[in-house]
């Protein structure tokens, strides 16, 4: 004999015919009762499903609409009534934090620091719910959340996009589950499948390799300055023995305070402007153009884009962290009373960096005078932190593979957050490499993307009744189908959501898409 | 170590003005000079500068000032900064060791301070600069009045003027400075030659000499 199926919903008799098929994310699965049309229909509660003496129940559904099914005869209209499970209410909830600040050594700020289970946590709280488990989610990465009163169920989508998770409601227990992808039970097969299972490999859904691709790597040196002007003629830049203003007599004998050899107004205009005032970035400290520790090949010092920030932080009053500011060193007279130079000292005064000129510019003159007292040009080094470019415009920067087993191409995640940072400087606690720590987590998210695609295949199979069952990081896709008319059956998808009369996967993220949240 | 901005640096804290060297010969960091004609260019006052009293032996009440850290190069308009040392600043000075409170002045000739001569007060302790040279702070604090002799070979008459040389030294050892000036006698006695006596700047810039020895 036939082992019975039936199905309730609360405040709605006679059900005809339903179907749900049940789905992972944050949006919520729709589902259609056929009933007959009853005034002035506010149901809304529990969908229960039994079959064979278990039953199973999605709490806190909703009606979303009603729809007036015509007979072919025009007789006997049938009511299509479409509900959701209890996601309904995630759309209205928001969450606000930020976490995973950086520091500017690439390492994660204590105060702010949350795993990803973490995070979800957070997100989860915010959407109401009580019962939930994180504790699959991945660990050893920390993706940068700032929510400013941000759409909780986005949220928590974009974090499980983020670190290769998804979002599972699971009917047996009502909690909400994060799994990693490629993780998860598989379908059962020798027991009386209706329909067997039946596996292909979506060639278009997985890539041959994956590779991260961190944020620019930043470096501190200290960067040679050397003394230039621009030429009135022509608007060039150069260095001071070669401008075109420069007296007869050099640097030694004409006074940058005055400038009695210089008669052109034009020209007399660009020295108290820039003469001994504005130095260029020409060098590394000792010559060459290399950077340490950066494979780019440097073949001029455009390709430093500096800051005017060190990578070192201080701790301020209120706990913050902040950069410390880029300094000038090196041997120079410093405004004493006596014609002596300071030796690898650090210049205390102001000045001002013009970033996109690579050049420092002082608001007296920087001078060397020898021990008789004759001008010359200082020894000046800028130290600060920098990022490099390429001869394409490429950041250099940390970018980590893996392969897969599909032919689709290398699939590429960008992880801006996380960079390593290459420093000489001898500051008391100064980080001067985090290459280790950043290539971890680097590597690490290459690990879980490895994981979602290790199962390349997609099935689906159909059961006979109305089967108890849960989604996990494998297993998304689950149909239930009562009629009265017909047997009771419930249709299992792995690997991708093959239902075709529901919304894919793809499309529910348009509509999220459209929303301009996703 | 010294920063440069207006507050910290000792340099900035100084009234500088703008000088050229009126001979090719070149002036050390440090040195006194001689203002000798002012110029205006682009819109500033230029004092030209030599070597004290370098081209005559004349006596100079004022018109002094000190360079600073930077050498002028030894040619005729070559540039440079000066002060007038109203605080105190860095001079070169020959030899000794200057003491607190001890006047020292511009000699005949060179570019250092001279103990004994007139117009700068020490008003510190003596360094050396990186050429090697010895400096002290000093501040100007004017001359008043000096001491001079007749050594004309004749009496300076009552109401009538002639030259006197300025002396220097230890008091009761004070030798000839090598300068000199005119000094009107307004005293009732005649200034007889072989003596000294105290001249003065009084009635703008008339110098009186009043004879201490008969």
């Amino acid at each position: 004999m036939t082992t019975q199926a039936s199905v309730s919903f609360t405040g709605i008799s006679n059900i005809r015919q339903v179907r749900f098929p049940f789905s992972r994310g944050v949006l919520p699965s729709q589902g259609v009762i056929y009933c007959p049309p009853v005034d002035g229909l506010d149901a809304g509660g529990t969908l229960t499903f039994s079959f064979g003496g278990n039953s199973f129940s999605f709490q806190d559904c909703a009606i979303s609409s009603c729809h007036l099914v015509r007979h072919y005869d025009g007789l006997h209209p049938i009511w299509m009534v479409c509900f959701k499970d209890r996601r309904w209410r995630w759309k209205q909830k928001t969450v606000s934090g930020d976490w995973n600040r950086r520091l500017s050594d690439g390492t994660v700020d204590p105060a702010t620091q949350l795993t990803p289970a973490g995070l979800a946590q957070q997100i989860l709280t915010a959407l109401g719910e009580g019962s939930y488990d994180t504790s699959q989610m991945p660990t050893g990465v920390y993706p940068r959340c700032l929510w400013q009163d941000e759409r909780a169920d986005i949220a928590l989508q974009r974090l499980c996009d983020y670190v290769g998770c998804e979002v599972v409601l699971n009917p047996r227990t009502n909690a909400v589950e994060i799994w990693p992808l490629g993780s998860g039970s598989t379908t059962s097969t020798g027991a009386g499948e209706l329909v067997p299972k039946y596996r292909h490999v979506p060639r278009v859904n997985v890539p041959s390799q994956v590779r991260v691709v961190c944020g620019p790597s930043v470096y501190q040196s200290q960067l040679q300055l050397t003394a230039t002007a621009r030429n009135y003629s022509n608007g060039q830049e150069r260095k001071l023995a070669d401008w075109e203003g420069m007296p007869s007599g050099g640097i030694t004998t004409e006074s940058p305070i005055s400038f009695p050899n210089i008669s052109s107004n034009n020209l007399r205009a660009i020295a108290f402007e820039e003469y001994l005032r504005l130095f260029h970035v020409t060098a590394q400290k000792g010559g060459g153009l290399a950077v340490p520790n950066c494979p780019t090949a440097i073949t001029s010092t455009e390709q430093y884009v500096l800051s005017d920030t060190l990578l070192e932080t201080y701790t301020d009053g209120w706990g913050f962290k902040k950069n410390l500011p880029c300094y000038v060193e090196g041997d120079f007279w410093a405004y004493s009373d006596i014609a002596t130079n300071v030796s690898n000292q650090r210049y205390t005064g102001e000045f001002k960096t013009l970033l996109d000129r690579r050049s420092v510019q002082f608001p007296f003159p920087m001078l060397k005078l020898s021990s008789s007292g004759a001008y010359g040009e200082p020894t000046l080094y800028l130290v600060t932190s920098y990022k490099v470019k390429d001869a394409n415009g490429q950041f250099s920067g940390l970018t980590r593979e893996g392969a897969v087993s599909g032919s689709g191409g290398t699939l590429v995640l960008k992880r801006p957050e996380i960079f390593s940072i290459y420093s000489n400087s001898t500051s008391p606690g100064a980080q001067t490499n985090t290459e280790a720590q950043a290539t971890a987590e680097a590597d690490q998210y290459v690990s879980i993307f490895q994981q979602k695609y290790s199962r390349t295949t997609a099935s689906e199979i159909t059961y006979p009744g109305l089967l108890s069952g849960s989604l996990d990081g494998n297993i998304c896709q689950i149909t239930w189908e009562y009629s009265v008319n017909h047997l009771a059956r419930t249709m299992v998808c792995e690997g991708d959501e093959l239902d075709v009369s529901a919304l894919s996967s793809q499309e529910r993220r348009r509509n999220l898409g459209s929303e301009g949240q996703l | 170590m010294s920063p440069a901005d207006l507050l910290r640096s000792p340099f900035m804290r100084r009234d500088w003005v703008r000088v050229k060297n009126g001979v090719a010969t070149l002036i050390p960091p440090h040195s006194v000079v001689l203002i000798t004609a002012t110029t205006v260019t682009n819109n500033e006052v230029v004092y030209t500068v030599r070597q004290p009293n370098a081209a005559s032996t004349d006596f100079n009440w004022n018109g002094y000032l000190i360079t600073g850290p930077f050498s002028i190069p030894a040619t005729v308009g070559a540039e440079g900064v000066a002060t007038e040392a109203s605080v105190p600043a860095l001079a070169r000075y020959d030899t000794g060791t200057p003491a607190l409170k001890e006047v020292w002045g511009p000699k005949h000739g060179q570019f250092t301070l001279s103990k004994g001569y007139h117009g700068f007060e020490i008003v510190g302790t003596n360094t050396t600069s990186p050429s090697g040279t010895n400096v002290v702070p000093v501040r100007w604090i004017g001359v008043e009045e000096v001491l001079v002799k007749n050594e004309t070979g004749s009496p300076i008459a009552a109401a009538n003027s002639g030259s006197c040389n300025v002396y220097v030294g230890t008091a009761g050892s004070e030798t000839d400075s090598g300068m000199d000036l005119t000094c009107y006698n307004r005293s009732s006695t005649s200034w007889a030659t072989g003596k000294f006596g105290g001249a003065s700047r009084l009635n703008g810039s008339s110098v009186y000499g009043v004879p201490w020895q008969t």
